[in-house]
């Protein structure tokens, strides 16, 4: 899925990736680490939104990355969000009504986003992610601050699909349930974790 | 409090407020050189100049910013709001955060020149600064803790922006308000109503700056609705009207103030000419934050990498869609204008919609194109059809020549925006990482 040859990254003059050559075969992979060691900037360099500078990696498919901040978008409501991604190909909007109750959003369809919780907010970016017609998902912390039933339907769901995906997360419970190889981000170095 | 706070606060402040020295001065000295110019020509409007910048600016202090510290914020020090210190805080970040290095060359140097030319100014001068530093906190602990005073405080400062210019209505020659007739009290509360209407404004429609203040969030809450019919018409259009209804209303009050003070400014005998100079080249959704269109920037989770560049080509095409509806916002603002002058023809608005139909289009490439050698050549073609729209109006100029540019115009727009919505986007993963 992922295929790194000498990949370094540096941010504001501190190296976050030293000398990582690896490649990662596995279709579903969990990412841990600690804070601050850039397992969110490693997302949005695989996803593209940050250039590197040294070295190469090899994707094998175009991704999509989770969102969660609709800070622009907070006087629409969910059911806006729906209409709109009616007409586009990137998300796959058959199976709208299947996600909706999945994550229990049916009871807040016409409310306005800056009106919802945190949790709720987040149920909308994981319910825009699992519509994406992407192979990859880069997904960043999926399971905070969603309530456990909830997440119990994300881990089948995630185990469901035939997609490609990263998860960053500090739950290393349900990274276990959900990924075929953890990975670590240690001394600036992508190791698999025990 | 901790010791030596206040130095270590105006330090840090200082050092994290990344400054464009060149830019600053140069701002500095112009400000400063235009305001001496102004004292030098009339020191009532000078003046008057003065104090309704600083009444303006400390209205700022109402709304919740991304630049300047709030009460909650100063009270993450432990910072009893109304306390001495928490004066001293406010005021030293809303000095320090701000373009300090521009507006102490303004003070200092505005200053000594009223210090060798006028005493009593200079007296009036340092009182007025002093009371404007104190009158800040003393707003923002109002909206902050007593929101129900908002109104009133806005209210006030109306009356004082509206008797500053009637106290000194002889020297006001900008807005010609001259007491002579019953038509310039109109003017007069014409102006204190487009004032008003940029308040309500910035107090309601507000995207990244919200108000502090309860009483105007509960407003805000409702403006949504007003535009929530165009739901029926385009999800997409309502969608970008939604995003951008500040910049929107902010535009269209723009057009209108710069168009009604140009109007007296330059007295056209053609009612038209002024139209389409002021009117038709601006943009309504042309606002620009940080040098990136909001229009395009401010739609992030439509115009990014998890969206295909077939989507990419359909959501161009209803920026296109929402950009053309400007053509109905500027010609009925030109229609009410002309029959209020009594200058209405179908010839002329003929004649209008075609040209904001090719600036439109112009103006939706320059959002979308938004490189430095694009900008010059759309300006370059988008003010040249202004400049001979103009020249046939005053010289009469061949009319077929006229008609022949704006067809070269329009089609080179159309082919421009055609290759605009073809172009797949630049493909940021193939740049940097291989994609099999």
């Amino acid at each position: 899925m992922l295929k790194f040859n000498f990949f370094e990254f540096s941010y504001d003059s501190v190296k976050l990736f030293e000398d990582i050559s690896l490649e990662i075969q596995e279709n579903k992979i969990g990412l841990i680490g600690n804070n601050g060691v850039g397992k969110t900037t490693l997302l949005n360099i695989i996803w593209g939104n940050i250039k590197i500078a040294e070295g190469l990696i090899e994707i094998s498919d175009k991704s999509y990355y989770s969102i969660y901040d609709f800070k622009r978008y907070d006087k629409f409501s969910i059911s806006d969000f729906i209409k709109l991604i009616k007409s586009l190909n990137s998300f796959d909007s058959s199976k709208v009504e299947y996600y909706i109750e999945l994550l229990q959003l049916d009871q807040y369809l016409d409310f306005q986003i800056k009106n919802l919780s945190k949790g709720t907010q987040k149920k909308l970016g994981i319910f825009l992610t699992f519509l994406s017609t992407k192979k990859m998902l880069l997904i960043d912390e999926p399971f905070e601050s969603i309530d456990e039933e909830t997440n119990e339907k994300i881990i089948t769901e995630l185990n469901k699909i035939n997609k490609k995906y990263i998860i960053v997360s500090h739950d290393i419970r349900s990274l276990q349930l959900v990924s075929e190889k953890i990975y670590q981000i240690k001394d600036r170095k992508l190791v698999a974790y025990d | 409090m901790i010791k030596d706070f206040d130095l270590i606060f105006c330090k840090i402040t200082i050092s994290r407020n990344t400054v464009n020295i060149k830019k600053q001065l140069l701002i500095g000295f112009l400000v400063l050189i235009s305001l001496i110019g102004l004292f030098i020509y009339n020191i009532s409007y000078a003046k008057v100049c003065i104090l309704i910048f600083l009444v303006f600016t400390s209205i700022l202090c109402l709304i919740e910013s991304e630049i300047f510290l709030e009460a909650k914020d100063i009270k993450i020090f432990d910072i009893e709001i109304g306390s001495i210190d928490f004066f001293k805080t406010y005021i030293s970040q809303k000095i320090f955060r701000d373009n300090y290095v521009s507006n102490i060359i303004i003070v200092f140097g505005f200053s000594i020149f009223l210090g060798i030319k006028d005493m009593h100014s200079l007296i009036w001068f340092l009182c007025i600064m002093l009371a404007y530093l104190i009158y800040m906190p003393i707003k923002h602990i109002i909206g902050t803790d007593c929101s129900n005073m908002v109104i009133i405080l806005v209210i006030i400062d109306m009356m004082v922006i509206a008797s500053l210019i009637l106290g000194t209505v002889k020297n006001f020659k900008i807005m010609n308000l001259i007491l002579l007739n019953n038509f310039d009290i109109y003017k007069i509360a014409g102006f204190i109503l487009i004032l008003t209407c940029i308040l309500k404004v910035l107090f309601t429609f507000t995207n990244n700056k919200k108000i502090i203040l309860k009483i105007n969030k509960i407003q805000g809450k409702n403006y949504y609705k007003l535009i929530s019919w165009m739901k029926k018409i385009d999800i997409y259009l309502y969608k970008d009207y939604l995003i951008n209804f500040q910049h929107i209303c902010i535009n269209i009050i723009t057009i209108l103030v710069t168009f009604l003070i140009m109007n007296d400014l330059m007295a056209f005998k053609d009612i038209y000419i002024t139209i389409i100079i002021f009117i038709i080249p601006s943009g309504i959704f042309m606002t620009k934050t940080k040098g990136k269109y909001n229009l395009i920037n401010d739609d992030e989770f439509f115009n990014n990498a998890n969206i295909s560049n077939e989507d990419l080509k359909y959501i161009k095409m209803k920026k296109l869609q929402t950009v053309l509806t400007e053509v109905l916002i500027k010609l009925t603002i030109s229609s009410i204008v002309l029959v209020i002058y009594n200058d209405f023809s179908i010839i002329t608005i003929v004649e209008i919609l075609t040209l904001v139909i090719i600036i439109s289009i112009v103006n939706y490439i320059i959002i979308l194109r938004n490189t430095i050698v694009s900008l010059c050549y759309l300006s370059v073609i988008k003010y040249t059809v202004v400049i001979l729209a103009v020249l046939r109006h005053l010289l009469n100029i061949n009319f077929f020549i006229y008609c022949s540019y704006l067809v070269i115009v329009f089609i080179l727009s159309c082919i421009l925006v055609k290759s605009i919505l073809e172009e797949e986007k630049t493909n940021h993963e193939k740049k940097k990482c291989n994609i099999k």
